[in-house]
């Protein structure tokens, strides 16, 4: 069986036997799983949600103390456990932040009992004992290279200007970032545009605010994330790196609030309150000052001007429709850099979506949802009288998605669904002689995928899966392309787990993006044009990991990827026939380690990552700019009680490659053609440079400090945060400027003031 | 307690000992490298070559180097295959103006009496004296008189309209793979009397004038391969006439001859080296390198050919006078 029909020459791609394998066991598993109940069972599916607000809580823990067995909430706050002994259960739920609850539940046998978990929010920490739910429930959970991250997490961190959750995830190792003056995230040495980021299931193109220093994304709005760094499942697609979900709020379900805060960047505002059979949630950000915003370039202005909205509303009324859930939300940020100065250009930018939901959760333990969306991105370079050349990049994405997880008594999980997805780009770019080169591109992408989560012994785990497509957005080669995916899990003691992770993976969506540039305004999306092959990427990543007590982990992750048919941008486009990207390929490797230790009243969090990446563009083998060779961060925070907190994290990389300078020679100039003298008085110096990325800019560190106190009045909340950026004021080198050699440093010494009001 | 201050000291000590700067080293090693730069012309006898080589400084910028990188003594050899010509560059200097920061004579090569008549393979070697070789190969291009529309143009338009056009065959060229790329340009050719004496001048007329930093400036048609017509603005015409006496009010100094229409065909060796260097960053983004392009083997720089043919555009008498000019 060939899973790939389009035209190759890559040898790695070329693996049936294990499509053979993964077939046969799939199969195997979807047929077995309903036959393995001896005796009369029963199912648990329960909701775990904050008592004030009824806000679900995803990852939370849920342990059945009789049956030592666990499970974790996914982002909804759903949990199912099947399988369970027809008797009187004693089933305890924790969470970070709330008050652990104990529930006495009567299992009944063929049919799904149905618990609603409302725990307490509590300014005491979660004890160690309460994790051990979920100890258990990560026991055979196929979770390789995957960081799932509550919202109440990050709070703690310090949050610098403004909390950020893109800027939270440079704290994971095998994530890089361009340094403090760009959000944008490079995943185990791929370019940021492989990044796929979801916002309640929906692609957000271009998530970044003012230049690509802070992500679009309030951190107010969100729930959780889930975070996977590759090797990510099947029901993700079109991305060859990395994927983020977001998952939104619901808004408060039992009473009206509000929360406002303010940093020495933005003001926010945000709004939630229940509705006949549902909530509401309204949250918008504005920036007022670009005073810090200054910081980020050398003290040089930026006349950004920038906000974001979110609302969404849910409805659910089991009257109408039992045990279903509707929402529709609608996101939009906007980005403006408007200069006084006519000879300035402008640019502005902005991605707006809205997405109707519906979620079911039928009389089975079965889940359902439909998703559709609408995701707009929007960027023009205005140049005014700057003589600047024109840029406009238009995208509109369509998706209508099922998705659906049956599980089954065996505790395996069924998942599939369906996925169809129309998106235009329209990139108009105007050369240096003003004329105008429209790329418009319209196309449909067509995809389904199953997976089958081999979940029913304690000891294994493995999710076995696939995602045909039917159709591509455009490109090359053929339209029919399959991305298999496996993961699986070997806890074969209780302390050490040995993980794995195989997956080929496709992107045929791609930007416009030199990634010699340091600091751009934001990359154009294009479908990838018929010259070239969509990009493809296999992933293999190996893991262990290490709990010798339950305050107490260690994980080893390392990876190897191949990525083919890149899309490059040409830097040898030197007339307008010549194509704007080229095919390349590239690789990576890594190993990657990350402790956690828990001793109340701190907490503990140390990663290293050791990574080499390469590209291979026209023969010529180099080190892209974000190969980054260490990484190191060391995280300590601490609950002080009283609603004190303290955090200090401290990040070390070592410096970036970059290409320097070898001399100069002066070069023949050509304005002048006709001249008859132009060989003999046309010549200007120009930088010679050596061998591209083999020079290496200073290491990268900086220590961050934090100290919040929380003061709750009845029910007014205040959070006050003061954090220190670059304690020791590190001149850490950003970029110099070749023609002056002028040093361009990133963040100094920064101290910032967060206040918020919550009621 | 003693096991926290020590904690703390030893934080404090590394912090200490890190937080200096790291002071970076944008420069490698220095690249000792050669540029042979020659552009075979096919309206001219008089060929030119130089050879230049590379130099470091200290700092960052080059204008500070006043060692002069033009090289002398390179024996370059220049071989046409249409008629097998072998045919070597002379040596000589040219006297800079005072104020170039290369303060002895210029060093370059010359070839006297050698017109290109016919498309043909050509190539060129440089040994230089240190004994590297450079080498490249490019093709002669060949344009007939007639390849511009043959029909009257004036200045001011003879009918109706406000663009004056050029229309022109595109060459074919008989290697397979070549392409052949068109520079037009429109030029006024006028003479300034000052102390009575007549200098001769010309202007160049631009497509328009886009704004930047420090101002307007012009934009003159570039290369392209595919274009056969050019359009010029008689508003740029009249701008450009205008231009010549600029913050000057004595108008009857100035002798309007005529116009020329001139269409400049290269290779694409000379076209892509033009283009690279016409690349543009916004303000805010900042990129790291800057595209680069030869075809000279061993070294850098450009051998490429071109050649060009032109028709007159006259200038009507009326027309001049309305400047206060004076009509040739």
């Amino acid at each position: 069986m060939n899973y790939f029909t389009g035209a190759r020459t890559s040898p790695e791609l070329k693996k049936p036997s294990i499509i053979i394998i993964l077939t046969a066991l799939f199969l195997y598993f979807l047929v077995s799983g309903t036959n393995l109940i001896a005796q009369e069972r029963g199912i648990l599916r329960g909701f775990v949600a904050d008592s004030l607000t009824a806000e679900a809580l995803p990852y939370a823990n849920v342990l059945i103390k009789e049956l030592n067995r666990g499970a974790t909430t996914d982002s909804r706050g759903f949990f199912v456990m099947a399988s369970l002994p027809n008797k009187r259960l004693t089933v305890v739920i924790s969470y970070i932040g709330y008050r652990s609850k104990q529930f006495i539940v009567d299992v009944e046998p063929y049919i799904v009992t149905n618990l609603r978990a409302l725990l307490p929010s509590t300014n005491i920490q979660m004890r160690t004992i309460e994790s051990t739910g979920d100890r258990i429930a990560k026991e055979n959970a196929t979770d390789l290279s995957l960081q799932r991250i509550a919202i109440r997490d990050l709070e703690n961190l310090p949050k610098g200007v403004e909390l950020d959750i893109f800027r939270s995830l440079q704290t994971m190792p095998g994530v890089q970032t361009g340094g403090d003056v760009s959000a944008r995230f490079y995943v185990r040495g791929s370019p940021s545009n492989e990044n796929l980021v979801l916002l309640d299931n929906t692609t957000i193109y271009n998530p970044y605010h003012a230049l690509g220093i802070f992500s679009a994304i309030d951190p107010d709005m969100i729930s959780s994330m889930e975070f996977y760094k590759g090797g990510f499942p099947a029901e993700y697609t079109h991305r060859l790196s990395s994927v983020l979900k977001v998952v939104t709020k619901d808004g408060n379900k039992n009473s009206f609030g509000g929360k406002a805060a303010i940093s020495l960047l933005t003001a926010k505002l945000m709004l939630e309150g229940p509705i006949p059979s549902g909530s509401f949630i309204i949250s918008g950000r504005k920036n007022y000052s670009d005073v810090i915003l200054k910081k980020f370039r050398n003290n040089n202005s930026i006349p950004a001007d920038f906000y974001d909205l979110f609302a969404k509303v849910n409805y659910s009324d089991n009257g109408f429709m039992q045990d279903a859930k509707f929402s529709v939300s609608m996101f939009r940020s906007s980005d403006k850099i408007l200069n006084d100065n006519p000879k300035r250009e402008d640019f502005t930018w902005d991605n707006s979506t809205f997405a109707f939901n519906y979620f079911q959760v039928s009389d089975s333990p079965l889940f359902y949802q439909l998703d559709l969306s609408l995701s707009t991105f929007n960027g023009e370079r205005i140049p005014n009288y700057s003589g600047a050349k024109g840029l406009k990049n238009e995208l509109t994405d369509f998706t209508m998605r099922v998705d659906f997880n049956y599980v089954y008594d065996s505790k395996d999980e069924l998942g599939g669904g369906f996925k169809l997805t129309e998106v235009h780009t329209n990139l108009i770019l105007e050369n240096f002689r003003g004329q105008s080169t429209n790329t418009n591109t319209r196309g449909v992408s067509v995809s389904a995928y199953a997976k089958y989560k081999i979940l029913r012994s304690s000891i294994f785990g493995a999710d076995v899966g696939a995602r045909a497509h039917a159709t591509r957005f455009a490109g090359g080669g053929s339209s029919v392309f399959l991305e298999p995916k496996t993961s699986f899990t070997l806890r074969f003691i209780p302390e050490i787990a040995i993980k794995g992770s195989w997956g080929i993976y496709m992107q045929d969506i791609v930007t416009v993006s030199d990634e010699n540039e340091v600091v751009s305004i934001f990359e154009p999306w294009i479908i990838t044009p018929l010259y070239l092959n969509p990009s493809s990427a296999i992933h293999y990543i190996g893991g262990l990991e290490i709990t010798p007590a339950p305050n107490f982990s260690m994980n080893i992750e390392s990876y190897y990827k191949i990525m083919h048919d890149l899309a490059i941008v040409n830097d040898q486009k030197f007339f307008e026939t010549d194509p704007d990207l080229i095919s390349g390929s590239g690789r990576s490797y890594g190993v990657e380690f990350e402790t956690k230790y828990q001793l109340d009243p701190f907490k503990f969090t140390g990663s290293y990552a050791w990574m080499r990446a390469f590209k291979d563009v026209r023969g010529k083998v180099y080190s892209p700019r974000y190969d980054s060779r260490s990484n190191v961060n060391l995280s300590l925070e601490a609950e002080l009680g009283s609603g004190w907190a303290a955090s200090a994290v401290w990040s070390y990389t070592t410096g970036l490659p970059f290409t320097q300078i070898a001399g100069y020679y002066d070069r023949l100039t050509t304005d002048q053609l006709a001249d008859s003298q132009f060989l003999l008085d046309s010549y200007n110096p120009f930088v010679l440079l050596g061998e591209m990325n083999t020079g290496q800019l200073p290491d990268y560190h900086r220590l961050d400090l934090s100290l919040s106190k929380k003061i709750q009045i009845d029910r007014l909340r205040m959070y006050i945060d003061i954090s220190v950026l670059n304690v020791y004021n590190r001149n850490n080198l950003f970029y110099f400027r070749r023609d002056t050699g002028e040093r361009v440093n990133m963040l100094p010494f920064l101290p910032s003031v967060n206040f918020k009001v919550e009621l | 307690m003693r096991k926290l201050i020590f904690f703390l000291l030893t934080a404090a000590g590394f912090i200490i000992s890190v937080s200096c700067d790291d002071q970076v080293d944008p420069k490698t090693e220095f690249r000792e490298i050669y540029a042979l730069n020659c552009v075979i012309k096919g309206d001219t006898s008089f060929q030119v070559a130089t050879v230049t080589r590379s130099y470091n400084i200290d700092g960052f910028d080059p204008l500070t180097n006043t060692s002069d990188p033009f090289i002398k003594g390179a024996k370059i050899k220049l071989t046409y295959q249409s008629t097998g010509e072998t045919l070597y560059f002379r040596d000589t200097t040219l006297v800079r103006p005072e104020d170039s920061r290369y303060k002895t004579p210029m060093s370059y090569y010359y070839i006297k009496n050698f017109k290109p008549g016919y498309e043909s393979p050509i190539s060129i070697e440089a040994v230089l004296p240190n004994g590297k070789v450079l080498t490249a190969k490019s093709t002669t291009l060949f344009i007939s008189r007639w390849a511009i529309e043959d029909k009257l143009y004036t200045i001011p338009l003879a009918v109706f309209g406000r663009y004056l056009v050029f229309n022109w065959n595109a060459a074919t060229p008989s290697t397979k793979d070549e392409k052949i790329y068109y520079v037009p340009e429109l030029i006024i050719k006028y003479a300034k009397i000052e102390n009575g004496n007549q200098i001769e001048l010309q202007k160049k007329v631009p497509l328009y004038y886009i704004s930047g930093e420090s101002g307007e400036f012009p934009l003159y048609p570039s290369i392209q391969s595919n274009a056969t017509n050019v359009h010029f603005d008689t508003l740029m015409i009249r701008r450009s006439l205008e231009e010549i006496s600029a913050g000057d009010p004595n108008k009857q100094n100035y002798i309007i001859h005529n116009a020329v229409f001139r269409l400049l065909i290269t290779d694409r060796n000379l076209a892509v080296y033009y283009a690279a260097q016409k690349t543009f960053m916004d303000e805010f983004s900042v990129r790291v390198t800057q595209p680069e392009f030869s075809n000279i083997n061993g070294g850098l720089g450009i051998f490429g050919t071109m050649n060009s043919t032109q028709i007159e555009v006259p200038i009507k008498m009326d027309y001049i006078k309305k400047f206060g000019y004076r009509p040739f």
